[in-house]
Formats: C-alpha cells, structure tokens, sequence
C-alpha cells in the first residue's frame, strides 16, 4: 500500500501543496493565488496552476504519486442531511435528489456523491431513526478542470473533495460518538473560514444541525475592503482618498488571530493607527446575523430543559480568534468554551485545527468515498472496480471448482471402494445362497436315494447263517432232497423238500413233525407251513416225503447300505 | 449504465469457464457419488433383506460346510458300489475270485442283461438299474455258505433272488451241493444335483 501521497487544497485565496508520508506532512508549500468567484473563470484561474504546482512537486519529489483534492469552488454545494429511511442506499439517493434542488445548475452537468456519516442510536421525538449524510455537488466542468490539473502537474488523480464535506462529516461524526459515549448532550460551534455549523447532540443521536454564515475568511474579506475612518490623517498604501483605509486580507486575518475582539481600545495597526473599535462595526452585522442564527438554532433545535445546562464547545479557525467565544456567549447567554485541546496555535497554515489537511491525513477513506470525479471518470473507474471483483470472484469460484473437484474425487475413490467392497461381499453372499440351495436340494436327493438303497438292499437273508441253522435244527433221519429260496414281493420265501426216514419199521413216525417244530422256533424263520406229506419207501427205507414252506427273515448287516450319517461317522476323527 | 461491451464479454468467458469447469470436474463426480451411495445403500439393506427371506447365519454355513464332505464321501460310495453292476468282466472276475477264495467250482455264470427301472413315486428324482446274474456253483455246504455269505462283502449293491441247493453225489459216493444261484446286481441313479456338487465327469450315474 502506497504510504506517500500529495494533497492539493484549492481555497478561493490560496493554493496549498502538501506531501504527505504515512500520514505525516513532510513538506509544504502555499501559493497566493485569488480565485474569481465565478465558476467559468474558476475554472480557467485553476488551468493556471499547473505549472506552479509541478514546480512544487519537483522541489518536493513527489512527481508521479497520488494525489488527493480538498477544493472549494464557487459552484460547489455541500450539506449535513438527516433522513429517517429503511436503508443506506436509500438515504444517499435521497440526500443526492435534494441537494440537486439547492443548486443552480442542473444534474446532467453535475457531479454528486453521498457518504452516511452514521446513524441514530435512539429516536427523538417520535420520529424514526434517522441517517445522517453528507452529500455534495459541484459543476462537472470543474470536477474535469481539477482532474486535468492534477494530471498536469504530474500527479495520479485520486479524489477530489470539497473541504466542507470533511469538516461537516468529522463534525457530525464526533458529535455521534460524543453523544454516544457521555450519554450527554453535546453542542458543537465550528467555526470555520468560510462557514460555520451548530450541531446538537444527545443520546447517540444527532438532534439538529445548522449551517452560520460565520467565518474567519469571511471577516477577513470584510475588513479588507476600504472602509472610511474619521481619524485617520495621511495617505496611506491602499486608499481611495484621505478618509478611506483599505487592509489586505492577509493584514485582517492576522489582526482577528492576534487581537480579535476582546479590548476595543486595543490598537490593532500600529501604521494606520487602527484600533478595535474602528474594525467592529464592519463586521458587527455579519456578527449579528450570525447570533441570531445561532438564537433561533438554540431555540429550535435544543429541547427547553436541555438549554438550561448547555455548553457549547467551539472548535475550527474561529475557536482561535480572541472574543469571539466570549462575544457569542454573552449574546446568545450559553457558555461558550473554544476547544484548547485542538488548539495548536498556527491557524494560518494548511493543517491546522479543522484543517482539510488534517481530516485527509487522518481519514483518506472519507476522501475516497467522497469523491466528485468526473462522471466518464466514475464509470471508468466502476468498470475497473467490478472487473476487478468479477476476476476475483471468478479466482475464488474457480478455486472452490478446483476444491470441490478434489473432495468429491476424493469421496468418489473412497465410495468406489466401498461400493466394490459390498458388490463383491454381496455376491459371494449369493453364491453362497445358491451353494447353499443346491446342497439343501442335494441332501433331500440324497435322503432319498439312501431310502430307496435301504428300502431294495437294506434287509437280506444271511444264507449261511440259514443253512447252519437248517443244519442244526435237521435231524439226522431228514434227508433234504431240494432246498430253495426265491424272493418274491421283498419276501424271501423259502422251500424245504425230503425225505424223513422212519425211526422203526413197526411205528409209523418220523421226525419230520420235531423238525417243524425247530423251524418254527428258529428266529431266522417266520410262516414255517408244512405241506403235502407222503409216506413213501426209498430203497430200503420207508418213510415221509414232505415239502414244506417257510420265510427266511432278513437282517441288516452289510456296510455297503450305510447312509449318509453313517459314512459321517466313519470320517468323523 | 452503460453496458460496457468488454465487461460483459469477460463475464461470460468468466461464467462459460465456471460453469464448464464444474461441469466437467464437479457434476460428473457428484452423480457417480450419488450412483454410488445409492448402491452401498442397497447393499446395507440387503442384509435385513436376505435376513427375512432366510439368509444364511454363521451356523448354517458352518452345517453346510459338514454336509457337503459327508455328501461328497457318500455319493463316491455309491458310485463304486454302483460300477460293479455296468462292468460284466469285473463281475465276472469279482465272481470267480469268491469261488476260488472258497473253494467252490463254478459251473455256469451268466451276465444277465441289465434292464431299467424306476424309483417308487415317493422318490421321483430317483431310480435303479437291475441286472439279473444267474450262476450255477458246486462245493461242500460248508464251502457253499462261506461263498454264499461271502457275497455280502462285495462292494456292490446284491441282492439275491433265489437260491436252490440240490446234493449230488459222484461216483465215489461223496455229496456234494450245486447251488444255483440268481443275483440282482443293482445301479442306483445318482441325480445331477449330487453329481454336480461331487464335481466329477459322470452325467447320469
């Protein structure tokens, strides 16, 4: 950030070139010039000075640098407007649409700009919250002029305010903040070269502000027009005849600061022999209008019960003039205390108390806001503003783009991976659920085939323990001629066919009927029936021919019908 | 105010590069990630949803793990038991190591054909292959029992049908026994589903 910087300050008599590093005055040069009081001639006396003031730069070194404006023209128009409406936005329109009524020339060839100085705290009276701005307007051709003599002399065109502006805004804001912060009321006199403003203050509020027609300047101009004085015996530098004086304005503006108005016998010109009361009457009226402004200010702006207690604290190049704060006292009978702790004692120079100069070092946002630049100027410098805004803009939301980018790559790897994750635990869920399936459907089949196994194989006739029980249970004189097993129906039937040979010759008994009977007992044989008997000889041997029928029960006993559980068992460890 | 040409141009190069930035960098990757978590979430619902459709806890897995070697032992043995019943020459040769292992002669062993049938209806998905053996064998009813009873070891699935023992003496007065004996060698059908879990080349048994 640039630290260095020029201040021009275009007053009606004189110029003054200040270069200003980091808020400090580091030189300074005033230049005695008059500008006319018409805004065309204004204009071309302000060409002038290009040349004068780029010596100044040269002599300072501070050609190139920015340069800031504190002017007051002719045509300018400055005002402390209160408006109570809902926005800022709305409050600086309005401000702007009114003082376009106050001045002469009309809003096309106008510069205007609006600052809101601040706000009420509290209501007043009924009445809502109320914004307080300073607006001002000046001809355009002169905001051009003034913007083509600084570029003249070499400097980069910053702002251009009109000095009212800042003495009004730091006015007003210092009222608020006074107000605000003792919860008191506060009165303020500023009094000026030029003009002077009354304002009163309480609870955070600004309650009323008025503009005087009271300045040190202005006196000044007053007392160096000629004037007749009765006692004056010789010609003297300046006069029209023997009985007129005629001072300078620099001679007058030396007498206010040094003598003002308290002893009127005081001899104020030691070569004209002048005294205090040969002065006084040229400024009393401008004095008088100025008290009764300040009266009907009291009156009607400050509330009766607060009157009684009020001080008034006069500040600016007047505060500094001996009398007047006791002369404004006595008139409007408020005390009137001038404000020593701004006091520096050289008010004939840029950067005194009250000062522009002083405002712009200490407050250059102001300046920049309060800007009456050319209109082609204000729009350029919008484009650049909004272009400067739309490419950062631009740089942050191509910043985010490229963030948001990157964090959703980000989610997107890591809900990739997760989704990978489910997709492949949620298959192999599936597979499972089909090999699952597929076993459940297999171990039913299996259950089945295992059933039929059992149900055709399961149970078998064990034929060798058969023929040893067959062996057993025969008695020796049965001869088995045919021994036979068929299965029928999962029945396995058997048939016995012999030859039971009879015991004796003389008894006609066998032993075929003990046979029977051990068959029936046997637990391998079930439905023993004995069939046809025939007694019948063999050789020399008679005896019984039978045939008999029986079941040969079946048990389980081989390995190979083992089930499924059993096959379990077997590889069980 | 007044349009400024330039500065209406250098929002829209401005806008157009936004816009197609986060287009092309952003948009894509915000609408896989909605894809995506739209999946994940119906992956974590699936769970519940698998849950009440029966889905598999740690205990079933664990009890089909078992029952899948037991069944894959189980249909190895049938399948052995079942190859006896379609290779005649190793019936053949199983045959004729019983007899002489007990000493009995074989007259005659005839290799029936092998003719199909099916299951009960109770048991649809099954069925068995039955090839009817007739043999015709001599020895001490001793030795006809041992090799009787030594059938029960064969590794197949017999079954016998009918059996008819006749003594006969020779000339030298000794009797010995001709049993004439008929066998059911059975071929139980494996269904797919067990031959597809067991993995093996066989198709149907």
């Amino acid at each position: 950030m640039k630290t260095r910087k020029v201040v021009i300050e275009l007053l009606p008599s004189s110029v003054a070139v200040a270069h200003i590093d980091g808020g400090r005055v580091v030189a300074s040069r005033q230049l005695d010039v008059r500008f006319p009081t018409e805004p065309a001639e204004w204009v071309k006396e302000l060409a002038r000075l290009a040349t004068p003031i780029s010596e100044c730069l040269r002599e300072f070194n501070a050609k190139g640098l920015p340069a800031t404006v504190l002017y007051r023209s002719p045509a300018q128009a400055v005002d402390l407007v209160s408006l109570a409406l809902g926005s800022r936005s709305e409050a600086c329109a309005a401000a702007k649409l009114g003082i376009f009524d106050a001045v002469p020339y009309s809003p096309t060839s106008a510069v205007c700009e609006a600052v809101v100085i601040g706000r009420d705290r509290t209501r007043g009276n009924g009445q809502a919250r109320q914004y307080h701005i300073v607006v001002a307007a000046d001809r355009d051709d002169i905001a051009n002029a003034i913007v083509q003599l600084v570029e003249a002399a070499g400097l980069s065109f910053v702002s251009a305010t009109p000095c009212d502006a800042i003495v009004l805004a730091k006015l007003a804001e210092s009222s608020l903040q006074c107000a605000a912060a003792t919860g008191k009321e506060s009165a303020t006199l500023y009094i000026g070269d030029y003009n002077s403003h009354f304002l009163y203050a309480s609870n955070g509020s600004l309650r009323f502000s008025r503009k005087v027609n009271l300045g040190v300047r202005t006196m000044a101009e007053v007392l160096a027009r000629p004037f007749r004085c009765e006692r004056h015996g010789r010609a003297s530098n300046g006069t029209v005849d023997d009985s007129m004086v005629r001072l300078s304005e620099c001679e007058a503006l030396a007498i206010l600061h040094k003598h003002g108005l308290v002893n009127r016998t005081a001899k104020v010109h030691e070569e004209l022999g002048l005294h205090c009361y040969d002065l006084l009457p040229l400024i009393q009226p401008m004095l008088q209008r100025s008290i009764v402004e300040l009266r009907q200010s009291l009156r009607f702006g400050v509330p009766d019960e607060a009157r009684e207690g009020i001080t008034i604290t006069c500040t600016g190049p007047g505060s500094s003039v001996p009398g007047l704060a006791e002369l404004i006292a006595t008139e409007i009978e408020v005390p009137v205390i001038p404000d020593v702790a701004n006091d520096t004692g050289d008010n004939a120079e840029s950067g005194a108390v009250g000062s522009p100069l002083r405002f712009d070092a200490n407050d250059a946002k102001f300046c920049e806001e309060m800007n009456l630049q050319p209109v082609p100027m204000a729009h350029s410098r919008r484009v650049s503003r909004l272009k400067r805004w739309m490419w950062t803009g631009a740089a942050a939301a191509i910043a985010v783009i490229a963030f948001d980018a990157v964090r959703f790559n980000v989610r997107a790897a890591e809900a990739r991976r997760t989704a990978d994750a489910l997709t492949s635990r949620a298959a192999s869920d599936e597979a499972l659920r089909a090999t699952a399936k597929r076993l459940m459907t297999s171990m039913e089949h299996m259950k089945q085939l295992d059933q039929l196994i059992d149900q055709e194989i399961g149970a078998r006739v064990d034929f060798r323990a058969a023929l040893h029980e067959l062996s057993r249970i025969t008695p020796r004189s049965v001869r088995y001629t045919n021994v036979s097993f068929r299965r029928s129906q999962g029945v396995m039937t058997g048939s016995l066919s012999g030859f039971a040979v009879q015991a004796s010759n003389e008894l006609q008994s066998t032993e075929l009927r003990s046979l029977v009977e051990a068959l029936r007992e046997s637990p391998l044989f079930a439905n023993v029936v004995l069939g046809s008997v025939q007694f019948t000889s063999l050789g020399d041997r008679s005896g019984e021919q039978f045939e008999t029928s029986l079941h040969a029960l079946a048990a389980r006993r081989n390995a190979t019908t083992t089930s499924v559980a059993h096959v379990r068992e077997e590889n069980a460890p | 105010m007044k349009l400024n040409r330039e500065l209406i141009a250098q929002a829209v190069v401005i806008l157009a590069v936004c816009v197609g930035g986060w287009l092309m960098f952003v948009q894509p990757r915000m609408e896989e990630i909605n894809r995506l978590e739209s999946i994940i979430a119906q992956h974590q619902l699936e769970p519940e949803h698998a849950a009440q459709l029966g889905g598999l806890d740690q205990a079933t897995v664990e009890y089909i793990a078992a029952e899948a070697s037991a069944l894959r032992e189980r249909v190895r043995h049938i399948e052995q038991a079942n190859a006896l019943g379609h290779d005649s020459s190793h019936l053949y040769a199983v045959m004729m190591d019983l007899a002489r292992q007990n000493g009995v002669f074989v007259h005659t062993l005839h290799p029936g054909s092998a003719g199909r049938t099916t299951g009960p209806a109770s048991q649809p998905v099954t069925g068995m292959q039955v090839r009817q053996i007739s043999m015709s064998v001599q020895g001490t009813f001793e030795q006809i029992a041992s090799f009787l009873d030594s059938l029960n070891t064969v590794p197949g699935f017999f079954r016998p049908a009918s059996l008819m023992l006749m003594p006969q003496a020779d000339d030298q007065g000794h009797v010995a026994i001709v049993a004439n004996l008929s066998l059911e060698v059975l071929s139980f059908i494996v269904p797919d589903a067990l031959l597809a879990m067991k993995g093996g080349p066989h198709a149907k048994h």
